[in-house]
């Protein structure tokens, strides 16, 4: 009895492995698409109203970008992070770059025009990032803080509502990078992890 | 510090049996409103709410990838001056109030097919209330929308 159980485990956890190497490769696949000039999948499928819904909400999240870009680079250049900060948030700004680049990428392909970045001054004055109010390296932290909580809800929140279903795993992608860098930012503040479950959207 | 949803409050229980009874849930919900927005809302709680989930696109002060808040309350849906709504919520008609945020923010792509904001983050009948209540309290002063019953065009007819 046990003589066949000890190798059918083995097979099991073989299998399981080579499954999830297969679901990686699929999920790149995904990804290469996405960045590789084939259309999206399901994309012909849908019609205008459906196809120019997804870009107006793909253009909202883009503009959330462009917002978290001009934060992070005004976050490092206002010469209040020490070193090992300063390394982590400019990895978070080129994430956020990285993923203005596939937005971009997607509204194109779909037919739509990106959403420009405003200039650095407008994001300056504007009274959401208040920049004029920082004064010390945590309340840079807290400000990335903030809008990485905000665009990983907004994210959550319009998913639900993508027609081409293969966008929604871009979402998904978005949110777990977003949901990354709030831990670490809230980690970096010495703030409590939330207690509540299922605590991100509502 | 929550990521969204904060404290827990005497009401969950009854949202729990609301969520079970689907079926009468909307219609529970619906009578409870009054009650839940009036007695017990709690704006301070709607604040943090308001920040964390609608920040993102939402201030009172300015328009961004949502429109303004400021004067929200007996505005005509989908009339801040210098906002590119779309065309579904110019003409849908709607007056803001306490009924319809509710419905809004439960569902905007039910209430309003083919709108833009398209985001589903206040399915919880107590977060709608605390949104709310907070809305109601900081939105206040002049606008820059179409008052209900006023027919001028956006930017003049902020009084209310
Ligand atoms: C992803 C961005 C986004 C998020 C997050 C978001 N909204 Fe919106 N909101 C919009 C957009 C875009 C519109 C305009 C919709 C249209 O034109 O159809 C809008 C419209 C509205 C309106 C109607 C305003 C008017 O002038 O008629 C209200 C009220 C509103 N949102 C409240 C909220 C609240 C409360 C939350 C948080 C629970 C929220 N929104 C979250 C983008 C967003």
């Amino acid at each position: 009895m046990s003589d066949t159980q000890i190798p059918s485990t083995l097979i099991d956890v073989g299998g399981s492995r080579r499954s999830f190497l297969r679901r990686s490769a699929l999920l790149s696949g995904a990804a290469v698409a996405l960045l590789g000039g084939v259309p999206l999948r399901g994309i012909a499928a849908h019609n205008d109203a459906q196809a120019s819904s997804d870009v107006n909400i793909l253009n909202v999240a883009l503009g959330l970008e462009h917002e978290g870009i001009a934060a992070y680079q005004i976050g490092a250049g206002s010469g209040l992070l020490d070193k090992p900060t300063l390394a982590v948030a400019s990895l978070f700004l080129s994430h956020h770059e990285g993923h203005r680049e596939v937005l971009m990428g997607a509204i194109k392909k779909m037919g739509g025009t990106p959403v420009a970045a405003k200039t650095t001054d407008e994001y300056k004055a504007s009274e959401k990032l208040n920049v004029k109010a920082i004064k010390t390296a945590a309340d840079v932290l807290r400000l990335a803080q903030r809008l990485e909580l905000g665009a990983a809800n907004a994210y959550i929140g319009v998913m639900p509502s993508f027609t081409d279903r293969s966008l929604s795993q871009v979402a998904g992608r978005l949110i777990a990078d977003e949901t990354m860098h709030w831990t670490a930012l809230t980690q970096a503040l010495g703030e409590a992890l939330p207690k509540p479950t299922l605590s991100f959207g509502a | 510090m929550a990521a969204g949803s904060g404290r827990h409050r005497p009401y969950n229980i009854l949202e729990a049996s609301m969520r079970i009874h689907r079926g009468i849930g909307l219609l529970t919900a619906t009578l409870l409103l009054p009650l839940v927005s009036s007695a017990a809302a709690d704006a301070k709680r709607g604040e943090k709410l308001y920040t964390g989930r609608c920040g993102a696109c939402h201030s009172i002060a300015d328009n961004g990838a949502g429109p303004r808040h400021r004067g929200l309350f007996g505005c005509k849906a989908g009339t801040q001056a210098g906002f590119n709504y779309s065309d579904a919520l110019r003409k849908s008609g709607i007056v803001w109030d306490d009924q319809t945020l509710d419905r809004w923010l439960a569902d905007p792509n039910k209430m309003v097919p083919g709108n833009s904001m398209a985001v589903q983050l206040a399915s919880d009948p107590t977060d709608r209330a605390d949104l709310i209540a907070w809305l109601r309290a900081a939105t206040t002063g002049e606008g820059s929308c179409q008052r209900a019953g006023s027919a001028g065009q956006g930017q003049s007819a902020a009084h209310r």
